[in-house]
């Protein structure tokens, strides 16, 4: 069960109306750079996003299983659609199944949507174990970057989208300058609700962490820790 | 027809060289409410009449045109469980077709291996031909429109229409324009050519349309309930000018 081509962080958080995700736009094998400018960050349905840090191949079966699903779903014509929460949870049972066959999709699936008209963010691992959160943060980024969500959304759980897009390129920033794999080009992607009621996801944007006279000391850069 | 000592099975031949169980077949789908496709320049539009079997039943509670995947659809006339087990296999082919190739089943593949489904259907002893015709519509590129009968003939159409007013249906669509008419204003004709088809008084019937069009990404949908009830009011006032 080795990982070939393998992506890096991808941190999330809630905010006022939607959900945030930044990702690295890089794939590694090993701890080689491989692959460039890689977006990983895939609508599903109307209602909801998926990404992944792991095998990128693994994340692409788990794209084209749930897709699948969304077409099925999409042949009823019922006026009825399977929210982020329902795609969570059929996220993990795929995960979980291969878990149980000792063949693991080697991830860690983030599922990101709104759901009821609130956001809705989770997470699914390789053992098939979900979790429901208001932050989320992968791989490495669960030890070094989390910490910052955490904080950043306990000071405030009502963000705007600027201030949550903030806090992802903080945290980011933060964990790019201790991650050996880590990469300067982000892909901040989202899905929100607006007033009227209306579900869209957020056109994705590139970013760069702007690492000009930064050094990994947290003590000499402008952070939040 | 009558149908002799070979009417009871598709493994035998009549002396005159018919299977009269495929024939059979076509004629339940005689009997079954109309359904028509129209190739527009900017989609196809599926429509189809229903009989609802109870003042009960909830309005278009039962639905005859259903989607296959995003791009296309189908609508059955016959009997109605058949309808829904062709359409069922139409999306386990679209769905493999995708599986493998990553792109979406081009509309006359999926009419082909429906049709070969069909074949089989009038050729082996223990089965009995599947009692619909089915049209499939969809986009794959540019707009497609195919039939296909329980004899499994297929063809590929600019409009048609089946079941017990195809006769009537396909003299009007032979009016249409086929080289300009786009999806609204199908919708429209195929509303006025339901409504000016014969129904016993006091029974109940209601429209159902889908379709696949330009302006909607070329996915399917269930036509708007506001396009199809200006669809529908234009369709009576025209049949209240035409009968009075």
């Amino acid at each position: 069960m080795e990982v070939y081509s393998s992506c890096g962080t991808v941190l999330g958080i809630k905010y006022q109306n939607g959900v945030l995700l930044a990702s690295e736009k890089i794939i590694n094998s090993g701890k080689t750079a491989r692959y460039f400018g890689i977006e990983r960050t895939k609508q599903i349905s109307p209602t909801c996003l998926i990404t992944a840090s792991g095998e990128y191949s693994d994340f692409q079966e788990v794209t084209t299983l749930l897709k699948e699903r969304q077409e099925g779903d999409f042949c009823h014509n019922d006026n009825h659609s399977i929210s982020p929460k329902s795609y969570h949870s059929y996220a993990t049972r795929i995960m979980y199944q291969r878990r149980n066959k000792q063949k693991p999709y080697t991830l860690r699936l983030v599922v990101a949507g709104i759901d009821s008209a609130k956001p809705f963010l989770g997470t699914v691992d390789l053992y098939g174990t979900p979790i429901v959160d208001h932050v989320v943060a992968t791989g490495i980024g669960e030890h070094i970057a989390k910490p910052i969500l955490i904080k950043a959304y306990a000071e405030n759980q009502n963000m705007t989208r600027d201030q949550a897009e903030k806090v992802l390129i903080d945290a980011m920033t933060v964990l790019f300058l201790r991650d050996c794999r880590g990469y300067p080009h982000l892909e901040i992607s989202g899905i929100e609700i607006d007033a009227n009621g209306k579900v869209q996801a957020l056109e994705s944007k590139d970013v760069e962490i702007n690492t000009k006279n930064r050094w990994a000391s947290p003590n000499s850069v402008d952070l939040p820790i | 027809m009558s149908g002799s000592d070979y009417d009871a099975s598709t493994s035998t031949f009549s002396n005159d060289g018919r299977i009269f169980q495929v024939e059979y077949a076509q004629k339940a789908t005689n009997h079954a409410g109309t359904s028509i496709g129209i190739k527009c320049i900017d989609g196809v539009v599926l429509a189809c009449e229903n009989f609802p079997k109870s003042v009960l039943l909830v309005p278009h509670s039962q639905s005859r045109v259903t989607p296959i995947s995003y791009s296309i659809g189908v609508v059955s006339s016959g009997l109605n469980a058949d309808g829904r087990h062709v359409s069922n296999y139409a999306r386990d082919q679209a769905n493999s077709y995708k599986k493998n190739y990553h792109s979406d089943i081009p509309v006359g593949l999926l009419a082909d291996q429906l049709s070969l489904y069909f074949q089989q259907y009038t050729q082996f002893g223990s089965y009995r031909p599947i009692g619909v015709s089915t049209i499939i519509g969809g986009y794959d590129g540019k707009p497609q429109l195919y039939s296909l009968d329980p004899n499994a003939e297929l063809y590929g159409y600019k409009g048609v229409a089946i079941g017990k007013g195809k006769t009537h249906a396909r003299t009007a669509l032979e009016q249409l324009p086929f080289a300009t008419i786009t999806c609204e204003q199908a919708v429209k004709e195929a509303a006025k050519i339901l409504y000016g088809l014969t129904h016993e008084e006091e029974r109940i019937w209601e429209i159902e349309m889908g379709w696949i069009t330009e302006a909607n990404n070329w996915v399917f949908e269930t036509v708007p309930a506001p396009i199809l009830k200006a669809a529908e009011d234009e369709a009576k006032k025209w049949l209240e000018e035409r009968d009075a």
